[in-house]
Formats: C-alpha cells, structure tokens, sequence
C-alpha cells in the first residue's frame, strides 16, 4: 500500500525540550533537541542547575577546610578528585608519600572506579529497557560501598586521603572483606555479561549509535572511556604512572568503532582490569607509615602546578596557584564530564529520539563536576 | 598479557624526547614570530602576545614531528594587575604538556577565539567570558554558561564580593 503525498505538503522542525528534571539527564541537565520527524538534527545543551562556585569558594578557605568540596563535584566517585588534589599539592611541596598509602590510595581509587562503572551498567540497562541489570549491578555496588565506609566513615562523600597521606589506617578486618569481595566479583562480571552483553536486543539497539572517530574526539578533548572507546588507547596510569600506579600489570581495553556499544565494552572491561589492580595491591600491601609527616597548617612555597591524573570518565586535573599562603590564589579545576559532553552534538545528530538517550548515557556524565 | 605491556611502555618511553631538543624544535617552529619559550620541569611555557596566539596555536598544531592537537585545559586568571590567559596543549605521541601564556590588561580586553582550531574551546571560552569578563573574537555569539542574565559582576575576578 502506498501513501499518497502531495507535492505541496510542508513539514516543519520541531524543538523538544529535555529536563532540567528527567529521569535519563543523570542530574539536572536540559537540552532542546530539533527534531525532523523522529530525527535529531540539532541540540543544544544548558548547564549551570547545579552551578555552586567551588572553584571561588575554594580561594576563601584554607587547603584543607576547603578540601570537602571537592567530594561534591563527582559525588560519585569522590576519592579520584582528593587524590588529584593531594597529588598536586604534594608534587607542590615536594612530599613523599609513604608506599603503604599509595596502596591505600589505588585500592580504594580502584573501588571506586568499579562502583561508578556498575551505576554506568546499571543506567545503560535501564534506558535500554533492560530493568533487571539495575538490581544487579546496585547489590554488588553496595558491598563495595559498605568497604569504603569501612575504611573511610563514609559512603560517598568520603573525605579520607589527606596531604602526604590518607586520615587513618585501614581497619582492622579491612582486607578480609576486600578478599571476599575480590573472590566473587569475577562470576558477577560474568553474570553481568550474560544479562546485558549476551542480550541481543540490547547489543543491537547500542551497536552502530552514537559513533565518535579519534580525529574528532581529540579534536574536542575527549578524555577517558569515551576516548578509548574511540580507538585511541590514551590512559594517564600508562602514560604517566602517578601515585605506584607503574607496579601494577594491567591493560587498557579499547573500542574499535567508537560506538555506543564499544564505550559500553570499554567499561565493562575496565572493571576486570581494576580488579587486577586491587588484587595486587592487596597482596603486596606493605607496611610502614599511612602519612608523611605534614605541618598541621598546609602552606605551599609560592608557585604553580599542575596535575593530572585518570578519573573515572577522563582526565582530571587540578591547576592550582600558591602565593604562600594558606589560602589557595586559584584552583582550577579541569572536570572531564565538561568537555566529554561537548562530544553529545556530533555523536547525536542524525538519530533518532530513542537512541539520544542511549548516547547521552553512553558518555557517562556527572552533573556536580560539569557545573562545578 | 605481559608481553604487550612491555611494548606498550616502551612506546611511551620512546615518545618521551628530552625537553631541551622539543624546546629547540619549537622556537624553530615559531621563530619569526614574538614569542618567549621556557623550559621548566616538565612543562614547556610558551608566552605570546594575544595577535600571535592563533597562528602560533596553528603552527604547533600542524607541526610535524610532534603535533600539539589536543586542548587539555583553558584557565582564565586574575592576577591582581592583569590578567591572563592559559591554554595548556598536548601533544600524543611523543607525550608532552605545552603552556601558551597570554597577558591581558587588567580590565578585561579580548583574545582571538580558538574554537575553529579546537572544537572543545566552545565551553571554556563561554566559562571565562561569564566568570572573568574576557571577550572573545571571530567566534559565533557568545552565551552564558552557569549564571543567569541577572548575575553581575564577574565572579572569578578577585575584587568580586558577592
């Protein structure tokens, strides 16, 4: 049967708005798309909701007093932005830091990762339609949760790693559960395949979606999962060991298409790769002190330095100005869900509503560090 | 796979050229321009008039044995009698931080845009518009970012009290 259509008919553009407040905005984001029909053709994207000037109110406090701020940019994986911050004003200070925090440090860095990679598994599977994964994913999730709060007093915002250092020594018990953790994580990545990787349905609404190629990802800046699931095999632990991170054997898994699908494996793998790095670091665990020995008030000689180190969705870096006071002159601080969000418009553009939600998903944001 | 470690540092140990050969390449790369290179630690500073600034960011761009291709980082910064500008550039293989520094007079003043050499500038340029008062030429109209339209002032600016 065919549709008769007349020559003279005229369709339109249609703009849709998105959030601030939608379940798929992971936070508080809107964009208005343009809409031919079903397909996207263009799309703009507001932040600012949840904008509470960290990097001004850092300047009013001291290092440390100012240092529970940085928790709130990624709520969620909190520990990458204290040890980017330690890590600078160590390279500042000329502080060794005592191997056994170093450990400390990967380990629960390493957790950290795995956790925000599940609610990354977790939130893919729901915008897919794929509910059951979600449940999953948030039971292992929580065991890795209650470990950090074992070890730091807290869930998410942690407030642990200190200059020099961490606050205290890991609990007793620490490693027995970490152990248990470690010997039954492999089945669940196992199970987790099954769920969502062998799903047909899922792998072939992810596949071919949202493709970003390496010229254009460096081009924006792109750092992180979504640049190695681009094809480019750029990870900051290699490149530039920071924090021990040159003892440990691990790979760096990367995507060849630079689809969703690919951003989707690269995590995925990621997290078998950071069980790799925890297992070791828990066995060659030394001992000795957990912090150097640091003046109680942190007064950096006068300079500048920059640091970068692997977060969990990209570079992060901290650009930090001393006049040698104990107050910061600047912080700066280089947010990689920012710029990997600049990458939505070229990957969307000429798919269709549905598949928006998926890619969106697929860069993995968070809002607290785009809006700082 | 241990065997494709081993390769894989080795790649990165290769890349790493000792900074005072890169720091001869890149004045030979800029000589004809007004520019001052410096070599500290790891970083290579670069400091340029805001004319030059496009056309130094295009040369190191299109260099070729080692090309800056990616932004890593815009800070705007008020340092009490001036201002400034700082791209921080990164070149992939060999591996290496470069720093442009750009003076600004203290009131504000504008700098050619870089967007049409780095796609991920658009932000970072809109950021430091709003919070630093910097304007920014040849680029599409430039919007707030964070704040609203009722926000004065420039918050980033360190005689800002809100």
């Amino acid at each position: 049967m065919t549709i008769e259509v007349s020559d003279d008919l005229r369709t339109e553009l249609m703009e849709i708005n998105f959030g601030p407040h939608h379940p798929s905005t992971h936070g508080i984001f809107r964009f208005i798309a343009t809409l031919d029909g079903e397909v996207v053709v263009d799309i703009e994207p507001y932040i600012g909701y949840l904008h509470r000037g960290i990097e001004k109110l850092a300047e009013n406090k001291k290092y440390m007093t100012g240092f529970p701020l940085y928790d709130r940019l990624d709520y969620i994986a909190s520990l990458t932005y204290e040890l980017c911050f330690c890590l600078a004003l160590e390279k500042l200070m000329e502080i060794e830091v005592p191997e056994r925090a170093q450990f400390i440090r990967v380990i629960l860095v390493e957790l950290q990762r795995i956790s925000t990679h599940l609610i990354f598994y977790a939130t893919t599977g729901l915008e897919a339609g794929a509910y059951t994964p979600f449940l999953y994913a948030f039971r292992e999730r929580e065991a890795i949760l209650r470990l950090l709060e074992m070890a730091t007093g807290a869930r998410m915002t942690t407030n642990y790693f200190r200059i020099g250092g961490v606050k205290w020594d890991l609990p007793e018990g620490f490693e027995k559960e970490l152990r248990k953790l470690l010997s039954k994580f492999p089945s669940r990545l196992e199970e987790y395949d099954q769920l969502l990787t062998g799903n047909e349905i899922f792998c072939q609404r992810m596949k071919n979606i949202g493709i970003l190629g390496p010229e254009i990802a460096i081009n924006i800046g792109v750092s992180g999962p979504t640049l190695r699931g681009s094809g480019v095999r750029f990870d900051l632990r290699k490149a530039e060991p920071y924090s021990g991170y040159d003892r440990f054997d691990f790979d760096i898994p990367y995507g060849l298409k630079g689809d969703a699908y690919d951003r989707y494996l690269v995590r995925l793998q990621e997290m078998r790769q950071c069980l790799r790095i925890i297992s070791q670091a828990i066995d060659g665990l030394p001992g000795g002190d957990f912090r150097a020995r640091v003046p109680k008030v942190i007064k950096p000689p006068a300079g500048e330095v920059y640091m970068r180190t692997e977060g969990t969705r990209g570079e992060l870096g901290f650009y930090i100005i001393s006049d040698g006071s104990a107050n910061p002159y600047k912080v700066k601080i280089r947010a990689p869900s920012f710029v990997n969000i600049m990458a939505l418009k070229p990957m969307v553009v000429g798919h269709t509503v549905p598949d928006l939600i998926l890619i969106f998903g697929s860069i993995d944001i968070v809002m607290g560090e785009i809006d700082r | 796979m241990p065997g494709e470690k081993n390769e894989l540092e080795e790649l990165y140990f290769k890349a790493r050229l000792s900074l005072l050969n890169l720091k001869d390449r890149i004045q030979e790369t800029l000589r004809d321009l007004k520019v001052q290179v410096e070599a500290e630690e790891a970083e290579i500073i670069v400091r340029v008039d805001r004319g030059d600034l496009l056309e130094v960011l295009q040369r190191l761009k299109e260099e070729s044995r080692i090309s800056f291709d990616l932004l890593l980082d815009m800070v705007g910064l008020d340092l009490g009698k001036e201002l400034e500008m700082m791209y921080y550039l990164c070149a992939s293989e060999p591996w290496q931080i470069l720093v442009i520094k750009v003076p600004l007079p203290a009131e504000g003043g504008t700098v050619p845009s870089i967007a049409s050499l780095f796609k991920g500038a658009d932000w970072y340029e809109r950021e430091i518009h709003e919070m630093l008062g910097i304007q920014f030429s040849g680029r599409k109209e430039i919007e707030r970012l964070f704040t609203s339209e009722q926000q004065e002032g420039f918050p980033l600016r360190k005689d800002f009290r809100g």
